[in-house]
């Protein structure tokens, strides 16, 4: 885990030190001269007498920044669903209770000159909240999580799981106006417990359940004004192989 | 007392954003408009503000801490070979008076090119540079006004 971080940490830096290195005026004895905001591909200068403005092609040219031309957005608030296998009142959930928060503070892109097109890359921190409608939680027996029924009076009964999210989605038209959007992202979850809070205040923590540490999933985007509605499918099981019932997640929620 | 130093603070700002360059040199620069009305071949003079300058470069506005965004004026002469360098020596006898308000920062000369970088203080907390810039008969005043260190004159002048 600790190698993920630093590995992220690491290309974060790699962008962020490009960027600021980067010098745009030069004076010398021609004057000031400056270059535009261009990747450039075939360099074409025109002279003033006493201000040079470095032209580009830009038909070609490719940018790269950050979350201002990207459609993955900082925050993302969703509500979770899930098809579970077998069927039945095992993980049923409190649907607009069971949320997912996800918050990318570490968005790159890469668009088009014009910006119609891009590619859109992010680090951050996902959480899943499943709210559960009944009496019951999930228990480890013998390293399997297993359904258990509560006897005692509970107020609420839910699990929750911790992620590094690392969504990646190929971009149509501009995130500032109106844009589609389609992609996958790759979750990895450090973290699982349950908990469950009793009338009365006190409360119960379970932790490190067997859940997959790789969770890949699949998202469809539709961005307005640079605020979106997502629609996540994760087909990758929530739980490991044999060691749970397969839980696949549905999610739909909007991100600013 | 606090209205009275919150008075105070807010006169301060408003006198430091509404200093402008030297007087001596906003003259100068004056000169050399009349040198071309009066149809003088050879010197050109450009004015830049700092919003011009993010206009162009809009990524590098982006970035909160780059030296376009604390540029507030850049004002230029530039004279050809051909040109009459009398009042290039009129800036350089401005800049070097020892009543003068510019501090010399420093003078590299280097194949034959001259720099020399003069300081002065302009508004609260932003100053005033200008360069002085001369090689084989071509010469250049360029005065940039704004939140700038020496660091970025280093930086336009020799690059990162």
């Amino acid at each position: 885990m600790k190698r993920i971080i630093v590995a992220c940490l690491l290309v974060t830096a790699a962008f962020t030190t490009g960027k600021l290195n980067a010098q745009a005026l030069k004076l010398d004895i021609q004057g000031i001269t400056y270059q535009e905001d261009t990747i450039t591909t075939n360099e074409n200068i025109i002279a003033h007498t006493a201000i040079s403005v470095k032209k580009t092609e830009k038909s070609s040219a490719i940018r790269i920044g950050g979350s201002g031309r990207s459609s993955i957005r900082l925050f993302e608030f969703g509500w979770n669903m899930v098809d579970t296998d077998p069927q039945g009142e095992w993980f049923s959930l409190r649907n607009w209770r069971s949320n997912q928060v996800t918050i990318n503070p570490f968005i790159f892109s890469a668009t088009t000159n014009e910006g119609n097109l891009g590619l859109s890359l992010a680090f951050g921190l996902r959480f899943n909240n499943y709210m559960f409608d009944s009496p019951f939680t999930v228990a480890k027996q013998d390293g399997m999580a297993v359904y258990a029924p509560i006897t005692e009076n509970i107020k609420k009964s839910k699990f929750t799981t911790a992620a590094l999210h690392i969504p990646m989605e190929l971009t149509f038209g501009k995130p500032r106006k109106i844009a589609l959007s389609l992609g996958c992202c790759a979750d990895l979850t450090y973290s699982s417990h349950t908990k469950i809070k009793y009338h009365g205040g006190s409360k119960d923590k379970v932790w490190n359940y067997p859940v997959n540490f790789l969770q890949i999933g699949y998202t469809a985007k539709f961005t307005i004004k640079n605020t979106s509605i997502f629609c996540n499918y994760t087909p990758t099981g929530l739980f490991k192989n044999g060691k749970g019932p397969r839980i696949e997640t549905w999610t739909i929620g909007i991100g600013i | 007392m606090k209205r009275f130093q919150l008075l105070t603070a807010i006169m301060f700002l408003l006198y430091g954003s509404a200093a402008a360059q030297s007087e001596g040199f906003l003259k100068l620069y004056a000169e050399a408009g009349q040198a071309l009305s009066d149809g003088q071949m050879g010197i050109t003079t450009t004015q830049l503000s700092g919003k011009m300058l993010q206009e162009v470069m809009p990524v590098k506005a982006n970035e909160k801490f780059n030296v376009i965004n604390r540029i507030d004026h850049i004002r230029q002469v530039k004279f050809t070979p051909q040109a009459d360098k009398a009042l290039f020596e009129k800036f350089e006898l401005m800049a070097t008076a020892q009543e003068g308000i510019y501090e010399q920062m420093s003078q590299i000369n280097e194949d034959g090119q001259k720099i020399q970088v003069f300081k002065a203080p302009y508004g609260t907390l932003k100053s005033e540079y200008l360069v002085l810039i001369s090689k084989d008969n071509a010469c250049l005043v360029c005065d940039i006004t704004g939140n700038i260190s020496m660091k970025d004159i280093m930086g336009m002048l020799y690059g990162k």
